[in-house]
């Protein structure tokens, strides 16, 4: 009845067990993607300055504009503020206003060389092929980028990290060596669930009065 | 919110507590698999298993131990002989939140007669004490950020998604699951369901 009312594609369950089944019949449904096939990154040098990170998000997915996170893992870079361009205004009944992308985006952040001495230049003072050119491994620039982000459907994924590692000042685009979910760390059989160090570097998203309204006034 | 209620109705799998079984014998892993339901714009989209069949034994879950919003452990084994529903939840989630007043509603009315709602969040406990603190959640809400993902998953949320929610008879039977938003009348169907089912069996 409730899947009637929506007028929507209602659930599917593939059960092979001979066990109850809790939905109704319903017709196959598409199913969702892991999240390093909706979030596609790719990034490269957009000038000797700057680092340009694409996503390409599948259709019925989105990314929240302010869930962007850099963490540089070289000591002789160093990098700035994300600058993201205006999402899609989206009034989310517990965050309030949020701007969010789908299809695709751009983001980019300032990236500096602090130490000349490593055989290339600071990016405010020379080119980005010089750069590239002055050595090898010492202008590796490696990065984690996080993002977050949810499909139409009504699901989230964890924030998803890529490791990314690039030349500097080289225009060449990179994809990510490695793509994990930040929460996705080993599970040890023998020791099932310890809990982790506190995290205080993520900050609360704020919560709406409204939806604080909602949860005080349920009965 | 009529949007996000329709859009996610997954339907994991609901077994009888009278069988007793462990959900991680038998079952092959993805055999039993919640499908989301899908909006013509994901039609593109290559398909992927979801979900698969629980991975743990009761041992695991009633030996999971999360933090409370004091940092302190807490141990799922402390509500072994409730109904226990877990929620996998965050506050950076809004479909998460979205659901929690029907857990509210349903701990008001059930928690009585033998269930007891868990929201265990992929978060810091910073973060959902700020959010408890601006919310009236009146069940208990723990944390672990990393591990609550991987919980999630050994019980057969395979990418991690959220929010997630999951019953368990007592004695550690996972007798259903979910991803995405739950229905209200359908999930308080379904406590109400096997509290009686379990009542029998004990």
């Amino acid at each position: 009845m409730f899947f009637m009312l929506l007028g929507l594609p209602p659930a599917v369950i593939a059960n092979t067990t001979a066990t109850t089944v809790a939905a109704p019949d319903a017709t196959p449904t598409q199913e969702l993607l892991p999240a390093e096939d909706v979030f596609k990154i790719s990034a490269r040098f957009k000038d000797s300055k700057t680092i340009e990170l694409t996503y390409q998000i599948a259709d019925g997915y989105y990314l929240y504009r302010k869930r962007f996170r850099v963490s540089n893992e070289t000591p002789q870079f160093r990098v700035g503020k994300i600058v993201s361009p205006a999402g899609k205004v989206k009034q989310d009944a517990t965050f309030g206003r949020v701007e969010t992308y789908r299809k695709s985006v751009r983001v980019l952040f300032p990236i500096t060389m602090l130490h000349k001495d490593t055989g290339s230049a600071d990016g405010t003072t020379n080119d980005a092929t010089n750069g590239a050119t002055a050595g090898a491994g010492a202008n590796s620039v490696k990065l984690k980028i996080t993002s977050q982000g949810c499909a139409d459907v009504g699901v989230c994924y964890p924030p998803l990290q890529h490791d990314l590692t690039l030349q500097f000042g080289s225009g060449d685009t990179v994809v990510p060596v490695s793509t994990s979910g930040v929460g996705a760390t080993p599970l040890a059989q023998s020791q099932p669930w310890t809990s982790s160090p506190p995290d205080t570097s993520r900050p609360a998203l704020p919560v709406s009065p409204g939806v604080a309204d909602l949860v005080k006034k349920t009965p | 919110m009529l949007l996000l209620a329709s859009a996610a109705l997954t339907v994991g799998y609901l077994t009888s507590p009278q069988s007793r079984r462990v959900p991680s014998f038998g079952v092959p892993a993805g055999s039993v698999a919640q499908v989301l339901s899908s909006p013509a714009s994901m039609q593109a989209a290559a398909q992927m298993p979801v979900g698969g069949a629980p991975d743990v034994t009761p041992g695991v879950i009633y030996t999971a131990t999360f933090k409370d919003m004091t940092g302190r452990p807490q141990s799922l084994g402390q509500w072994q002989n409730k109904l226990l529903v877990i929620n996998f939840w965050a506050t950076w989630c809004a479909p998460c939140k979205e659901e929690m007043p029907i857990f509210v509603k349903l701990h008001q009315k059930l928690a009585t007669q033998g269930v007891q709602i868990v929201g265990i969040a992929a978060d810091t406990s910073l973060n959902v004490a700020k959010f408890a603190k601006v919310t009236s959640i009146n069940y208990p809400l723990l944390s672990d950020e990393a591990g609550a993902i991987e919980f999630s998953k050994r019980l057969g949320n395979r990418f991690g998604l959220l929010p997630h929610t999951v019953v368990v008879a007592p004695g550690g039977e996972v007798i259903y699951t979910k991803l995405g938003l739950i229905s209200e009348a359908e999930f308080e169907s379904i406590l109400r369901q096997n509290l009686l089912k379990v009542a029998k069996s004990l």
